[in-house]
């Protein structure tokens, strides 16, 4: 029993004499006499012996090393202490444009050498699901995996292996679907940001989340709906934190963490804040709060619509004109023009225009039909939906107007499945009040160029797969790499919908899947009806688990392999949540613990294709020695950072060295900082127009509603005195692993909220159990317990997401805390949005006291 | 033969206590609360202490000795039974200190300020009066049977200077929880007055219980002893239900005490609190009343066995029930917790109690305490 | 050089992240960091602070330790002196070699910010051995070092021109529980 803690030596002498005396049927009391008279004597001797703390300054610190978190996706700047070779503190590095710290981070020091870190290769030797495991040697099993792979590729073709993943190694996900041969490198997306990423394309040109924020230090009055600034990357609550004039208002079903401190809580319904959102619009539209200035120059506010929705362009009104040119009314020529070519373009036209083919159309400006859509949601009418007062949202609108607000456009967001309307409509009020990439207002990032690890180039009339680092493979090899993914056969707009790949695996839809690589990422703990997720598993041929720490899914494995923590490894990228062009680094702050032998990820994916599909792998510029982890380590990783240390040097036309001295010292380099008032205003936008469409255009062509509107959410709406809607959300210590790590068995909280009123209603006292039922998912059942607390709005219980109710066989016996609570993904069932693809992680339950 | 016999069981008792206090300690765990059982368990024999010696010696100095002598004769009785119990509350609290051979420290390092520091210092007073009172008399007495009159002011002096410590131990333990304002239960007037009263009920009921047992057979001095202490455990017992009362009054009119006191009134804490405010308040002054009509020493000894027991419950409630509320740094704020006497707990304190066994029967075999015994050898020895 | 150094919590700002509590733990108890039960007696982990919450009315939350009172109950009631003033940095500090276990000090901390070390059984508070060798080398006790939202000062309350007491001008404060006449030094700007 290795896990048996020591607490000191005089237990460590009573254990051992213990084993020694095992018959002996006083043995306990014989042996506690020593035990506590050995304390007692060396109490009565006093003392020295329990007062070991040296006192100050002959303390050693530790020494700093500036490298990036990797405790959650969001690599903020930290440095990293290091004493007698381990990891002890973690501390922000000062300057840095996303600085850390969290509780996440400072918890470094447990990852290091934690007793649930997978240390060698292991193979499944019970069923799947029973947990059981044997250490294997490297080679063995990435021998077993290749030739695993093989045979699945010869009955089901290369398509039918997928790989999914979250943050970590996502940059190397391209490079391993072409050294595999499949489309199916798919993310966690559909359970976070897709609904905002489609929402951003169409009205800012641009997926995000990151490329485009708030300015928060800057801003003056932020609005966060659907955001709460407790998931991650504290930086950017840093930033808002440290601009003293900053205004906050949050509208969340459950107080979010910042509303301890000076920001103002809106308790809204769950799933209602397109409503909300609609209803601010209305009120600023009818008031005449908005920057029609801004509007008619920038956006697509102006552009006439036609009855059929469609925008009313050259070609409508003139033979051969340009199907791209939308057409808007010039009141300085009181006439239909061009809107590039209008003075004054007016955004209140609504008229009969005469088509080229003779006809005659009604059109509309895009602004009058947002108006007239909005209208629907005029304050009374909204606060029915939402459950915010009339003049709450009058107020805030007119506050927001008034101050130039910013309102945050959302990040890990997946709720309700109507989120996709929400985040359209934050971003035209953003439009609205004219604060885009203005300062203070919702900012484009400036890119630092980082290249893509593998693009395709066509030289000679062929096409390549070309990676940074100089090799290429050639279009003949591709296999299945460029076909369409398994989800966007079934969602035209999809970044990422893993549900895809489970109806793949279990239906065969549209093809068969059957060998699965889950990287860095916990699919039972992120996608919808984990149920099926399970399910799923069982099915597959081969599932490997990669990953550093043993996780749910670890449990459905017939291989894990132990990857290295971002302590252990070397990695360039560019830093994610700031409006700056910054590269930064990961680095190599030590050797892994001496009992383990974990290998990145990207080795090990090369090293397997090496034995599966020799030809793929060199290809793509892998060599035999690298076989060796050191030669890996030494010659390959160089040969990728170098090589995107090159092209950031060429773009910026700065040299290597300063650079590479730069991310050294500080961990960082700051390659240009934010300039405001360049998009649209300087160069245009994605968009179809190059404006900031508030008629997104692109929604519709996918067939789309291009204006936001509410409809309820994706689950039944609950409706019995004992039925809740169940929300859950991150809390600044949430990570996949910082929740099995022990400080989260004090930190986090695994209670469901309930309100103060329903607790009373229903008789429930603070932490009494309750058994919580999925309506929508009849039969999944949890138990919890309860927190009764004002945190949360009436009729609504709140669960962490991602903290409880793990499951792992050895998280039961390492982690028990962590068994408690809820893991919400047992309890949503699947809703994905027919178009953009994304879920709801939100449901309805009924309760039961117990 | 029997004597060795006897001392040899109590030397037996006497180790036995010291291991299961040894034991314990090494197994002494944090719990949710900072002083747990064994704080009101050293309360209990130190309060037994003063009590027995104040209500035994104390008439004296107004010039009350019973009718025919009879409280004069219990005199060493009682100075040994107090010193005898004195060392096992000192065994408590040392093993409840996570460095006992630290205590040192309390005298070289002294701070005034500390009503601990004055506990350990009046401790030390009081267990080397008390002896002195007992030598005193022990040599007095045989030096009075070798013919040498003795003038009784130096008695008097020494129990002067010993009411006055035991007094002052008692308050001043009162006051180790008085001045805490961090349990506003603890913080009121009427501590220092229950303190007393208890100690008078504990020693009283201790008295009573341990003099009806050492008389077996003496019917004169059994008779004393059931109307004295059954009396005084009468007079102590309604003295403390009255403070009690008062105590309990005044906590309703502050909100932060009463939520503390509330908790033995009807909360968590009640069924412990009634059950031993009706067999100390109530049962016992019954039975004392019984004895004192029937003349009854079995009834008197039951009386004070069940007052020991109450006394024991009402300070473990007196200490432990206003730990379990702490009044947060955001008002309106409540922290709870629980508490459950740990086997360490239990071990020491089981300790504790073998050791006063065993050093009260050791005193009764060795020293002449019995009215007429003398000493004989090295002064002070039968 | 005498100093007298104070603290200051800015619960307007404190975005919960416990960065500060987890710092705390690993870096002046590691002896406790794989402990399940390292702080028994807050029911929490091996760290000086503690995190207070309330649930009801409008919800506030502070984190709190030892606000080094410069008339400290703990002070007052400790047999010993082990818990003392140290007069050269303003801290409350405890002498552990004199330390004798008696725990005077938790209960008349009106606080309740000390807590009972689970091998040591002695009392534990802010501020702990690693912060000081760090305050010793000129840097910010863990706490305030890793605080991503600026929401902890620490510095010399009788240099006018510290941080802190540039934060104390600037911003309405509050000490905890003044009226019992602890004089502390942990200053509280109310969320
Ligand atoms: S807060 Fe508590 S521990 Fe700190 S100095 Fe004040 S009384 Fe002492
Ligand atoms: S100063 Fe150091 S010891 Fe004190 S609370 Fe902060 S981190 Fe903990
Ligand atoms: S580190 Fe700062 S923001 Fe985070 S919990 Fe502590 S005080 Fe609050």
């Amino acid at each position: 029993m290795g896990d048996i803690i020591l607490k000191n030596e005089q237990e460590k002498i009573k254990l051992t004499r213990r084993d020694f005396l095992k018959t002996a049927a006083f043995t306990a009391l014989a042996l506690s006499i020593p035990s506590g008279g050995l304390k007692l004597l060396e109490s009565l001797t006093e003392s020295e012996a329990l007062s070991e703390q040296a006192p100050t300054s002959a303390q050693p610190l530790p020494a700093y090393i500036a490298t990036s978190c990797g405790m959650c996706g969001g690599s903020c700047g930290i440095k990293v202490g290091i004493l007698n070779n381990k990891p002890v503190a973690a501390v922000p590095i000062e300057g840095h444009p996303q600085p850390g710290l969290c509780g996440r981070a400072a918890m470094l020091p447990w990852l290091y050498d934690n007793a649930l870190r997978l240390k060698k290769p292991m193979k499944r030797v019970g069923n799947r699901g029973e947990g059981s495991f044997q250490e294997i040697p490297w080679d063995q099993a990435l021998n077993e995996i290749a030739s695993k792979l093989k045979e699945i590729v010869s009955k089901y073709g290369y398509k039918s292996i997928a790989i999914t993943y979250h943050d970590c190694w996502s940059s190397y996900i391209p490079l391993f679907t072409y050294l595999f041969g499949t489309p199916n490198g798919i993310p966690h997306v559909s359970t976070c940001h897709l609904a905002g990423s489609a929402a951003r394309s169409q009205v800012l040109g641009i997926a995000g989340p990151n490329l485009v924020d708030p300015d928060y230090e800057n801003a003056s009055y932020l609005l966060l709906i659907g955001r709460s600034l407790s998931t991650g990357i504290m930086g950017q609550v840093q930033r808002a934190r440290s601009n003293s004039k900053l205004r906050i208002v949050v509208v969340d079903p459950r107080m979010p963490e910042i509303s301890f401190g000076n920001a103002e809580w809106i308790p809204i319904i769950p799933g209602t804040d397109p409503a909300f959102v609609l209803s601010l619009i209305n009120v600023i539209i009818e008031e005449g709060l908005y920057d029609a200035n801004f509007l008619k120059k920038y956006t697509n506010a102006p552009f006439l619509i036609k009855q059929d929705g469609k925008p009313l362009t050259e070609a409508d009104v003139k033979q051969g004109g340009s199907s791209t040119t939308y057409m808007v009314y010039d009141s300085s020529s009181s006439s239909i023009v061009p809107y590039t070519s209008a003075s004054q373009p007016d955004l209140n036209y609504q008229g009969n225009v005469t088509l080229a083919d003779g006809s005659t159309a009604s059109v509309k400006t895009a602004f009058l039909l947002l108006k007239d859509r909005a209208s629907q949601y005029s304050p009374s009418n909204a606060s029915k939906i939402t459950g915010v007062d009339e003049d709450t949202i009058r107020r805030i609108a007119r506050e927001f107007a008034l101050y130039r607000g910013v309102a945050d456009d959302t990040w890990y967001a997946a709720k309700n499945g109507n989120e996709y309307d929400a985040v359209k409509g934050i971003l035209i009020l953003n439009a609205l009040v004219g604060n885009i990439d203005a300062m203070g207002g919702l900012v484009f990032q400036e890119s630092a160029g980082i290249p893509s690890i593998i693009t395709l180039v066509t030289s000679g009339g062929k096409t390549y797969a070309k990676t940074i680092y100089g090799a290429s493979m050639p279009q003949e090899m591709f296999a299945d790499s460029t076909q369409k993914r398994v989800d966007q056969l079934k969602y035209k707009l999809t970044l990422g919908t893993f549900d895809a790949v489970l109806d793949a695996i279990l239906k065969d839809d549209p093809y068969p899947i059957r060998a699965l690589f889950v990287i860095g990422t916990t699919p039972i703990l992120r996608d919808m009806n984990a149920s099926k997720v399970i399910e799923a598993y069982k099915k597959l041929d081969l599932v490997v688990f990669i990953n550093v720490l043993y996780q749910d899914d670890a449990d459905y494995a017939d291989y894990i392999l132990p990857d290295t923590t971002f302590l252990e490894r070397d990695e360039i990228f560019a830093t994610k949540w700031t409006p700056h062009a910054v590269v930064q680094m990961t680095r190599k702050v030590i050797e892994p613990p001496e009992d383990s032998d974990p290998r990145e990820a990207v080795w090990a994916m090369f090293e397997i294709a090496r034995r599966a599909f020799p030809e793929r792998a060199y290809a793509l510029g892998w060599k035999d020695e690298y076989a060796d982890y050191s030669k890996f380590e030494s010659q390959f990783v160089p040969s990728v950072i170098d090589a995107i240390l090159n092209s950031v040097s060429s773009k910026w036309n700065v040299s290597k060295d300063r650079i590479k001295q730069e991310l050294e010292t500080n961990g960082f380099y700051l390659l240009k900082r934010k300039s405001y008032y360049s998009r649209p205003y300087k160069s245009p936008v994605g968009t179809p127009s190059g404006r900031v469409e508030i008629y997104p255009l692109a929604a519709l062509a996918s067939g789309l509603d291009p204006l936001p509107s509410y409809s309820p959410p994706a689950y039944t709406l609950p409706s019995a005195p004992n039925e809740f809607y169940l929300v859950n959300s991150k809390s600044p210590t949430t990570s996949l692993t910082a929740t099995i790590l022990e400080p989260s068995k004090f930190l986090e909280d695994r209670k469901v909220w309930m309100n103060p009123k329903d607790a009373s209603r229903l008789g429930i006292s603070d932490g009494d159990a309750i058994e919580i039922e999925s309506i929508d998912l009849p039969g999944a059942k949890v138990i919890a317990e309860v927190r009764v607390t004002n945190r949360v709005r009436e009729g609504v219980l709140y669960t962490r997401a991602q903290a409880g109710g793990r499951r792992a066989k050895k998280l039961v016996a390492m982690r028990h805390f962590s068994t408690n609570g809820v893991n919400p993904e047992f309890l949503a069932k699947v809703s994905l949005h027919p178009i953009i693809g994304y879920g709801a992680t939100n449901c309805s339950v009924r309760i039961r006291k117990l | 033969m029997k004597r060795i016999f006897a001392v040899t069981l109590s030397l037996i008792a006497l180790i036995v206590g010291l291991v299961l206090g040894i034991v314990g300690f090494g197994r002494k765990e944090v719990g949710e609360i900072a002083w747990g059982f064994l704080v009101p368990g050293y309360m209990f024999f130190a309060m037994t202490a003063a009590g027995a010696a104040l209500v035994t010696l104390a008439p004296s100095l107004f010039g009350y000795e019973g009718r025919d002598g009879e409280l004069r004769s219990l005199r060493k009785l009682a100075l040994w039974f107090a010193a005898g119990t004195l060392i096992p509350s000192w065994f408590l609290i040392l093993l409840d200190l996570s460095n006992p051979g630290g205590f040192i420290y309390i005298f070289s390092g002294f701070n005034p300020d500390s009503r601990i520091a004055w506990m350990a210092a009046l401790y030390l007073t009081t267990f080397v009066v008390l002896i002195a009172e007992l030598i005193y008399a022990i040599v007095k007495e045989s030096k009075e049977a070798e013919g040498v009159p003795k003038k009784a002011m130096g008695a008097i002096i020494l129990t002067m200077i010993g009411t006055v410590v035991e007094l002052m131990l008692v308050s001043n333990l009162s006051q180790v929880f008085g001045v805490i304002q961090t349990f506003p239960a603890w913080h009121g007037s009427y501590m220092v007055a229950i303190f007393i009263s208890t100690s008078l009920v504990l020693g009283a009921a201790g008295m009573g219980l341990f003099g009806s047992l050492v008389m077996k057979g003496r019917e004169k001095e059994r008779r004393f002893i059931t109307s004295y202490y059954g009396k005084m455990l009468i007079a102590a017992s309604l003295a403390l239900a009255f403070l009690l009362f008062w105590a309990f009054l005044s906590a309703y009119f502050d909100p932060m005490a009463w939520i503390s006191f509330k908790k033995m009134l009807d909360g968590s804490y009640s069924i412990a609190f009634w059950s031993a405010a009706f067999i100390g308040l109530v049962i016992s002054p019954i039975l004392a009343g019984i004895a004192l009509s029937r003349k009854s020493a079995a009834s008197l000894m039951a009386s004070s066995a069940l007052s020991l027991i109450f006394g024991l419950t009402l300070l473990y409630l007196l200490i432990i029930v206003p730990q379990t509320t702490f009044f947060e740094v955001i008002p309106g704020v409540v922290r709870e917790s629980t508490y459950a006497i740990g086997t360490a707990e239990i071990l020491i304190a089981l300790g504790g109690a073998f050791i006063w066994g065993a050093l009260i029967a050791l005193g009764f075999i060795l020293l002449p305490l019995l009215p007429e015994e003398r000493a004989r050898k090295l002064f002070i020895f039968k | 050089m005498m100093v007298r150094y104070g603290f200051l919590y800015d619960e307007s700002r404190c975005i919960s992240c416990y960065a500060c509590i987890v710092a705390c733990s690993s870096n002046n108890y590691p002896e406790l960091m794989e402990d399940p039960n390292p702080n028994i007696f807050w029911g929490t982990m091996a760290t000086n602070i503690r995190i207070v919450i309330k649930e009801q009315g409008r919800p506030e939350q502070i984190l709190l330790s030892c606000q080094h009172c410069e008339r400290p109950p703990c002070v007052e009631v400790c047999p010993t002196g082990a818990s003392h003033v140290d007069r050269s940095n303003g801290f409350v500090e405890i002498d552990y070699d004199k330390c004798i276990g008696c725990k005077a000090c938790i209960t008349a901390c009106p606080y309740n910010a000390r807590w009972i070390h689970p091998i040591k059984l002695k009392p534990m508070k802010c501020i702990g051995d690693a912060c000081k060798a760090r305050i010793a080398k000129g840097e910010m006790p863990f706490c305030v070092e890793v605080c991503p939202a600026e929401a902890r000062v620490f510095g010399d309350l009788d240099d006018p021109n510290s941080e802190i007491n540039k934060r104390i001008a600037s911003a309405k404060t509050v000490k905890i529980k003044e009226y019992l006449g602890t004089e502390p030094k942990f200053y509280v700007v109310r969320g």
